[in-house]
């Protein structure tokens, strides 16, 4: 009975923590809140998103002498957080990174337990695929839905959804011990543009391709191949440091038959953008 | 006659008499056969091939058992052929052979009718395994010779019909220029056919009663030079031996004679007091005693060239060290340069043919790497249009699954490694593969051995060529504007990215100047510059 029990706005919010790397818009959100990672230079630590935004953190990475770490928020944090919304509403869906690449999901979920009516999510992906997510579901909140209806969605999302990038370098992955099962990649004397994706939680390789062009053409090759012809898309791009990439990006989507409707464009914050470098332009779609 | 003698019964002896006339026909009009290449490219020498190609059955022969029943002798000589093959015109004539020893197998002794059966089965076997034949090349002249000894009358006696075949066969190879615009255009005949005839007459002997006249005839390149010792080629000998000889009044042409028969290679040089010795030999205790009964021997050397190569083999086909573990497919690749093998096995390449100078591995060099590679199923790239045929024959004959990827030069091998990934399976790698090959553009930049006239440009010796997917397209004497030349063509159309490999010895510079140039001029498009260390060829240039 309580599965079906109507969902909105007046009872329901989302929480994802600062990797899903959120538009101003979103950030808000009354029924949207943000718990964020931290990004640590040296002996000085970050609220990522908060403290640092993405051009100060990518001028800071070019000038600076080691590579900056990140981790994650506590589940103390997540149970402050939690404790604040539940007296206003009873549902909340906690939406995060893969579990594969972050302790965060595992924060929440410690969390979570001292909690009811609290679910926490693990996208399986990292960036916009998060915002992206919120944002759908905050629109099926503003409809009514249920909580059936909610996670059907989020199977489908994590299942279905779009998600492609392309570095400028494989370097910050690989120091960064995020590389998964693109390690194959690191290596080639021949320079690469890999097309990289999430896979099982993790990065996995789409396409190897060289040059630029190529790169964002097999973006585009990418999209056809994950959506029928004619189809109206949501879709998010974000880049570090990079902003003429998301215009050729969707350029190159809207040269297509489907119906590219662009929900969300922006930057990859700091702790994501720990491990992608600048230069990087990442695509999430989902079929509406 | 003698020449009759040797073609009736089929015996190892027999065999090995006739094979070894062959061999020492086409020794000694190697470079003649060479010289008729067209292309004044300094790789793919059809003499060359054609001469490794039979002393591979000619040292098969040679240790093979005397009393060989006539299935077995065919076996020997059809193998050696096969695994012998280097080059194209190596794998045609292991076919040819393949298709004559199937039908010399079922004859007792050998008539008349008898070699017209060999001629029909070897032009068969040869035709079906070349996917495009050509006229105007050595399957015409293997053609046209089986059918006028076809419409020999019945009763044709051998030594006549023998003379009738090798008449017709050298008009056929007259008549090549006449197939082959090519040919024409560079005013010689095709080198395969004339190759064969060679080898023809050589079996035959003295029937024509004018061995030798009809090949110099058609030669017509004007001053060549007699042949020299083939110094790149696997000797049949097995034991390198060198040493120094001290005396008084040493002899050494005298000595010279004396050692000569005892194997190649053979190098006597020096002063009456002192003289270097170098020769190859199964008979190192025979060619040493006759140097301690001049004078006192020093810095002696022995060593065993077999066990040598063999050495070098399993370590050049050794399987790559980075992938750690065996996924479902494997690549060897044909490489030269040590710069170009570090690249191929960075993009997980390996076990690899070494493909030397003249990049022309025989197949059985490529069989020691297939059989070397642990994944299940195997691609080879050849990387050079002349090896692609050979390496066709390994995978029809290995007993993995084996598949070709027919890359025609190492710059695009590279760029198709690209897309292998040793998880996927042998069909989709070759599918991903291919789709890559179908879109890059191959060039290069050398020198031209040879004067010539080659569609249209008029290219001097030693001047400076450029080549787009291996036509010429410029020459000159300034390396810059060649390669500009060559690059303005591979930009046209979609392209920007260019891969530039840097060979090995002369020339390296002027490619490495030349690149750093064309980034400039070319500046819309990205150049990615790598040492290659590839020999003959100073820039490689694959533009997608």
């Amino acid at each position: 009975m309580v599965d079906e029990f109507r969902l909105d706005r007046t009872n329901t919010a989302i929480v994802v923590d600062s990797t899903a790397d959120l538009s101003a818009g979103l950030a808000a959100d009354p029924n949207l809140s943000m718990v964020p990672l931290n990004v640590h230079f040296g002996e000085t630590s970050y609220c990522d998103w908060v403290d640092i935004q993405p051009t100060e953190f990518y001028a800071r990475l070019k000038t600076a002498d080691a590579l900056p770490t990140t981790s994650q928020p506590s589940p103390a944090r997540f149970v402050d957080e939690y404790k604040r919304l539940r007296t206003q509403f009873e549902r909340i869906y906690s939406i995060h990174l893969s579990s594969k690449l972050s302790g965060t999901f595992e924060s929440a979920t410690t969390a979570q337990q001292e909690f009811t009516g609290i679910t926490v999510i693990d996208t399986g992906m990292v960036s916009q695929s998060g915002a992206l997510l919120a944002r759908q579901l905050l629109e099926m909140l503003d409809a009514g839905t249920s909580h059936d209806e909610i996670m059907s969605y989020v199977d489908r999302f994590r299942k279905d959804s779009g998600r492609v990038f392309i570095l400028d370098t494989l370097e910050y992955l690989q120091k960064g011990g995020r590389i998964g099962k693109a390690a194959g990649l690191v290596g080639s004397l021949l320079s690469m543009k890999p097309l990289l994706t999430f896979n099982e939680g993790i990065v996995d390789t789409y396409k190897k391709v060289r040059g630029e062009r190529k790169a964002m053409a097999a973006m585009q090759e990418y999209f056809l191949e994950k959506t029928s012809p004619g189809a109206r898309v949501a879709v998010a791009i974000a880049h570090a440091a990079a902003p003429h990439k998301v215009d050729e990006v969707l350029d190159l989507l809207k040269q297509t038959d489907r119906d590219v409707h662009l929900v969300l464009r922006g930057e990859v914050g700091s702790v994501i953008g720990t491990y992608a470098g600048p230069g990087a332009v990442a695509l999430f779609f989902i079929e509406e | 006659m003698e020449a009759d003698s040797r073609l009736r019964a089929v015996t190892t002896a027999n065999a090995r008499a006739l094979v070894g006339a062959c061999h020492r026909a086409i020794e000694a009009r190697k470079q003649q056969v060479n010289d008729l290449n067209v292309y004044p490219v300094p790789d793919g020498d059809t003499g060359t091939n054609l001469l490794l190609s039979v002393r591979a059955v000619v040292a098969d022969l040679a240790n093979a058992d005397d009393t060989l029943p006539r299935q077995a002798v065919c076996d020997v000589v059809t193998n050696a052929a096969l695994m012998g093959a280097r080059g194209n015109s190596g794998v045609i004539l292991s076919q040819i052979v393949r298709g004559a020893m199937e039908a010399l197998a079922e004859m007792e002794m050998v008539s008349a009718a008898g070699v017209v059966k060999i001629l029909r089965r070897a032009t068969d076997t040869a035709y079906r395994a070349v996917r495009k034949p050509v006229e105007g090349t050595i399957l015409t002249v293997l053609r046209e010779m089986t059918e006028a000894a076809e419409a020999a009358p019945e009763t044709i006696g051998l030594p006549e019909l023998l003379a009738l075949i090798v008449h017709t066969g050298w008009k056929s190879v007259e008549r090549t220029p006449t197939l082959l615009k090519v040919l024409a255009d560079a005013g010689v005949v095709d080198a395969g056919g004339y190759g064969l005839m060679v080898m023809i007459e050589g079996m035959v002997g003295g029937e024509t009663g004018e061995e030798g006249a009809a090949a110099d005839a058609l030669f017509s390149i004007p001053g060549i030079a007699e042949s020299t010792a083939d110094e790149h080629g696997d000797s049949i000998y097995t034991y390198c031996t060198t040493f120094l000889l001290k005396g008084v009044a040493l002899d050494g042409p005298e000595l010279e004679r004396q050692l000569d028969p005892l194997g190649d290679s053979l190098l006597v040089v020096g002063t009456d007091r002192q003289l270097k010795i170098h020769v190859h030999t199964d008979e190192p205790g025979v060619v040493l005693g006759l140097a301690t009964a001049r004078g006192v021997l020093l810095q002696v050397a022995i060593d065993n060239m077999k066990i040598q190569t063999a050495e070098r083999d399993a370590r050049l086909a050794a399987p790559s060290l980075r992938p750690a573990t065996v996924g479902k497919t494997q690549v060897v690749a044909v490489v030269a340069g040590a710069g170009m093998r570090e690249l191929f096995q960075s993009l997980g390449a390996g076990p690899f043919v070494e493909g030397g100078q003249s990049m022309n591995p025989s197949a059985e060099e490529i069989m020691n790497a297939v059989a070397a590679a642990q994944a299940p199923a195997v691609l080879i790239l050849p990387n050079n249009k002349n090896i692609v045929m050979a390496a066709e024959q390994v995978a029809s004959l290995a007993e993995k699954s084996v598949a070709v990827l027919p890359t025609h030069s190492m710059q695009v091998g590279l760029s198709a490694m690209v897309g292998f990934d040793p998880e996927n399976s042998l069909d989709e790698n070759l599918a991903e593969m291919t789709g890559i090959l179908e879109e890059v553009l191959s060039g290069e930049v050398t020198r031209a051995v040879r004067d010539c006239v080659v569609d249209d440009v008029d290219v001097r010796e030693g001047a400076f060529i450029g080549l787009v997917e291996g036509k010429l397209v410029a020459s000159g004497d300034d390396f810059y504007e060649v390669a500009r030349d060559v690059t303005a063509r591979l930009l046209a159309g979609d392209r920007e990215l260019v891969t530039a490999l840097i060979g090995e010895g002369d020339g390296a510079d002027s490619a490495r100047a030349a690149v750093d140039r064309l980034r400039e001029e070319f500046d819309y498009a990205e150049f990615e510059a790598h040492e290659g260390g590839q020999p003959l060829y100073p820039l490689l240039l694959a533009a997608e």
